[in-house]
Parts: C-alpha cells; sequence; structure tokens
C-alpha cells in the first residue's frame, strides 16, 4: 500500500480487516469505524442497485452481496490499496451462484470516503455485464 | 487544487480532449507526449467496450483500438461528455475521476448515463496508467436500456 496520508493509512489497516469479517465473522465488525449515516452507494446496473443508496451499517451489512443467500463462498480479492484522499481497493468479487453453480469473478472498485477517521460512504463499481452472465447462465 | 490533480482535471474539458484525439489520430504529436508517456498503459474495463485486447501499450494501440472504433460507435460525438462528479487525489502518483458518460445513441438517439471511474497513474508528470471501471452491463445493452 502506498504511504502518503497518515489516517488514511492507519484507517486502510482497519478497512483491509473488513473485508476479512465481512465473509468470515460479520461479528468481529468494528463498528465504530462507520460512521451513523454511512452510506452505500451500490454500482448502477449491479443486482444491489433496486436498494438505492443504503446507509447505516446494519441495512449495509444485511443488503451486501455477501449476506444474500444465492451467494455461496463470496469473497474478495484485493490487488490494490490506495489511501490518500480516500481509501480505494482495487480487486474482484469471487463467488459461486448458488442456483446455477456459475464462477463469479467480477471485477471490482470500491472507494471509501472517510471524515474524523469513520467511514462515510462506499462508492462501488463493478463488472456489472458479469454479475449478469454469472445469473443468466443456466 | 494539487498539480496531479489540475493536470488531470484538463483532460476533462472537452475542447482540449478534442485536440487530444487529433494529436492521437496523428499517431503522438507534441500534445500527446506532454501527456503521456509514450510506454503508457491504457487498461479497458472488464466486459466494456473496447476490452477485447485490453491492456494497450503506447499511443498508436490506443488510437487503433480504443478511440478511432470508440465514441462514435455507439454514442454520438455530438452529445458525448464525460461529467466528473469527484476528483480524488488517491496517493502520489494517482487520481482517479468518478463520473458518468453522457451522450444520445447513435442509432435511437435515447439519453444515456454510464457510471465510470477512471484511475490516472501519473509518472515524472506524464501519463503512465489509465484503468477504466464503468457499468459495463449499461454498455452491453445500450440500445435496450431504459435511460
Amino acid at each position: 500500500m502506498e504511504q502518503y496520508n497518515s489516517e488514511a493509512s492507519n484507517l486502510a489497516f482497519k478497512v483491509r480487516w473488513l473485508y476479512h469479517h465481512f465473509v468470515e465473522d460479520p461479528g468481529a465488525i468494528d463498528a465504530s469505524l462507520f460512521a451513523d449515516d454511512f452510506t452505500w452507494i451500490p454500482a448502477e446496473s449491479s443486482p444491489a442497485s433496486k436498494f438505492g443508496n443504503v446507509i447505516g451499517l446494519t441495512d449495509f451489512l444485511a443488503k451486501a452481496y455477501w449476506s444474500q443467500p444465492e451467494w455461496g463462498q463470496f469473497g474478495f480479492r484485493i490487488d490494490e490499496i490506495l489511501a490518500n484522499e480516500k481509501i480505494v481497493m482495487q480487486g474482484y468479487y469471487t463467488g459461486v451462484y448458488k442456483p446455477t453453480g456459475t464462477v463469479l469473478c467480477a471485477q471490482m472498485l470500491h472507494v471509501w470516503s472517510f471524515e474524523n477517521s469513520k467511514l462515510t460512504r462506499l462508492d462501488e463499481l463493478t463488472d456489472t455485464q458479469h454479475f449478469f452472465e454469472v445469473k443468466s447462465d443456466s | 487544487m494539487s498539480e496531479k490533480r489540475e493536470f488531470i482535471s484538463k483532460l476533462y474539458d472537452m475542447e482540449f480532449v478534442g485536440g487530444l484525439f487529433a494529436s492521437f489520430a496523428e499517431g503522438g504529436s507534441e500534445l500527446t507526449f506532454e501527456y503521456f508517456d509514450p510506454d503508457f498503459v491504457w487498461n479497458t474495463a472488464h466486459n466494456g467496450w473496447h476490452f477485447k485486447g485490453s491492456p494497450f501499450q503506447g499511443i498508436q494501440a490506443t488510437w487503433d483500438r480504443v478511440f478511432s472504433v470508440g465514441i462514435g460507435r455507439d454514442l454520438d460525438v455530438a452529445t458525448y461528455r464525460v461529467e466528473p462528479y469527484e476528483i480524488v487525489d488517491a496517493g502520489p502518483d494517482t487520481v482517479i475521476v468518478l463520473a458518468h458518460y453522457c451522450g444520445n445513441s447513435v442509432r435511437s438517439g435515447k439519453p444515456h448515463r454510464i457510471q465510470v471511474a477512471h484511475l490516472w497513474t501519473l509518472k515524472n508528470g506524464r501519463i503512465k496508467q489509465f484503468k477504466q471501471y464503468t457499468d459495463t452491463y449499461h454498455m452491453m445493452h445500450f440500445d435496450e436500456y431504459d435511460a
């Protein structure tokens, strides 16, 4: 990870752990990392875009891909982390779409905004065509 | 505004982009070389427009495989624009632009607005790498999409 802004770098390490906790140990998620009005802005045309902007950690965790029953073995492959004005994760979503058994490997970009060391917003972009193909494969 | 953010911001001035496209078309000129490292790498989003063969290296390959076959095929050049809504200084060498591609369909005339993020990596004051993330479903289902 590039070292540039110390507050962002410190927070980035915690965010990196979040990805592990999201799928392996949700109970270990440190809620104090999130602002009360934390907002997830799902990628346009993604399966989660039907929710619109999702406000609050509880709702975020409930509506995230990895919490949906149709996905198995959901995970993340983080290739690069940048930390300065935002915390940026580049990588892939991985998993299996249970109804068809089709494997997901979708390019993703997460841009986390923060203020006073609390996460305030997550902007997501992902390969929505790949999601569509995986869910359409029968 | 940081120097590198200012440098990248200029790329979203459509008048400037016109000159840059012309410069690409000539196989690179002073303007292109002022902005792009000759060995820059252009990464198109997986499953997006012009993904086949990506990444492209250098001015000629990027012109041939992206710009020359690009915008005018699906989005009407007269209405096309990139609308940034946030430009982020992401690190010592990187600027991220969150934006939408906007414009009317060449075939249907319908307006479109496609989510996109551009990651620009700089080296010695010139662009070393471009990486695109975008709403690929919208791109691939362009004419059936309700804008």
